[in-house]
């Protein structure tokens, strides 16, 4: 079972956050963490990504993704998506995040939960539970994406803590 | 040139009550609105049909009301109006909603695509991108400004440190947001004449789509159950005068380093 955290060429803070969830997500499921790290000349992240819960980091490091474009990440990290076949894709809320999760979600045809604030594992079906405000937060709802996968979310930077470095990880 | 603007029919969310028992929306009585950010994108397709001369056609999926939406935004100035019903698109999430609009952008023709950046009811910003992802076209979200060149557009695109400026080429799709511009009122004219336009329907066969490809069986993701936010504490009631209370809320404040 992999995971994707997907990142960007400036590590940016909601990123790491999204490791120290996708980590505790990953032993609910006995799953690895991988982060995906796009950019150009940016492999001195790669260490900053394991540090805080990746289990792998898988590097595309090309001078065309120095600056964001929708087209060349969606290529990009479909690819990834399609060779690996991750169960889960975690996305940070950002501006850039918002315009790329929905594009890779339609081209892999599954469903995305934007700006979540909640994400657990059904004990049973063990699928993603995702809860999320709407309404301008008057309503809280949960989602889950039962026959599509990977199963994919969006979540604003700040909602979850950056998990303490360890930097005796590898 | 075509130009496509998609709205979508939302709850004024000021007004949203949700019932304490069930706790799901109580929508009886509560007064529609357009989409706030879809607003901006009428706005500026309106703006573009005057500077460079264009067709605008506003494109909605939703139930019979939602001709409302769409009467609004023919007062407003708009060409056409097109409203996408069929209870087979009923349920939807931001997938199967955005493969009904790519249809039927496809069946309309387009030479430019405006929709908001996100709707307030569901605030999730992904049925823009799915449209131009069904459609294989560029976008660009978050749009603050657009220029419309020689066979492309020169937008600028919000981001949380500043913005940046792009070429897209046409047909192309933007999300707008606020900054954009001030959405005009409906003007006289307009409002007399926008109940006797009509008002094109397609529905699920006029689009040459499968019941299972659309609406809530269509859907990847399902809502598996929706609750109020609960109290995080008990608050603390004071009944003073206002001045007293001004002094009571900055020393609350104070006392929690917030000033």
């Amino acid at each position: 079972m992999g995971y994707c955290g997907t990142k960007r060429w400036k590590s940016s803070k909601v990123s790491l956050e999204l490791l120290g969830k996708a980590r505790e997500i990953a032993e609910k499921l006995d799953g690895e963490v991988v982060a995906v790290l796009l950019g150009y000349e940016v492999e001195k992240l790669t260490d900053t990504l394991i540090h805080h819960g990746a289990d792998r980091v898988i590097l595309i490091d090309n001078i065309n993704l120095k600056h964001y474009t929708t087209d060349a990440y969606t290529k990009a990290i479909c690819e990834v998506a399609k060779e690996k076949n991750p169960e889960i894709i975690f996305i940070g809320a950002t501006y850039i995040g918002r315009d790329l999760g929905p594009r890779v979600a339609a081209r892999l045809k599954t469903g995305l939960t934007a700006d979540c604030t909640g994400l657990d594992v059904d004990d049973e079906t063990k699928n993603l539970l995702m809860t999320r405000p709407a309404f301008g937060g008057n309503i809280m709802a949960t989602i889950e994406c039962p026959n599509h996968r990977p199963q994919m979310s969006t979540v604003r930077p700040g909602v979850f803590s950056v998990p303490c470095a360890d930097y005796g990880r590898e | 040139m075509n130009i496509l603007v998609f709205i979508k029919q939302v709850p004024d969310t000021n007004e949203v009550r949700i019932d304490p028992k069930t706790g799901t929306l109580i929508r009886e009585g509560v007064p529609s609105i357009i989409n706030p950010d879809d607003m901006n994108a009428i706005e500026e397709a309106l703006r573009i049909k005057e500077e460079v001369g264009a067709k605008v056609t506003v494109v909605t999926m939703g139930p019979q009301q939602a001709e409302k939406a769409l009467r609004e935004a023919l007062a407003m100035g708009v060409d056409e109006a097109v409203l996408l019903t069929d209870r087979a698109f009923a349920g939807a999430d931001t997938w199967a909603t955005s493969l009904v609009l790519a249809k039927a952008a496809e069946k309309l023709g387009y030479d430019l695509i405006f929709a908001g950046r996100q709707a307030i009811d569901g605030d999730t910003a992904q049925v823009g991108p799915e449209i131009a992802e069904h459609l294989n076209l560029p976008q660009v979200t978050y749009v603050e400004k657009v220029e419309v060149l020689d066979g492309e557009v020169r937008v600028r695109r919000a981001l949380e440190d500043g913005y940046e400026t792009l070429r897209v080429k046409l047909p192309c799709l933007l999300t707008c947001i606020k900054e954009l511009n001030n959405p005009r009122y409906m003007n006289i004219y307009d409002i007399f004449t926008c109940y006797s336009k009509e008002i094109k329907v397609m529905g699920l066969s006029d689009l040459e789509l499968q019941k299972e490809e659309v609406g809530l069986i269509g859907s990847p993701t399902k809502v598996k159950k929706s609750f109020t936010k609960g109290p995080k504490a008990q608050g603390e009631k004071y009944d003073v005068p206002a001045l007293e209370a001004a002094n009571i809320i900055t020393e609350k404040l104070k006392g929690m380093h917030l000033i």
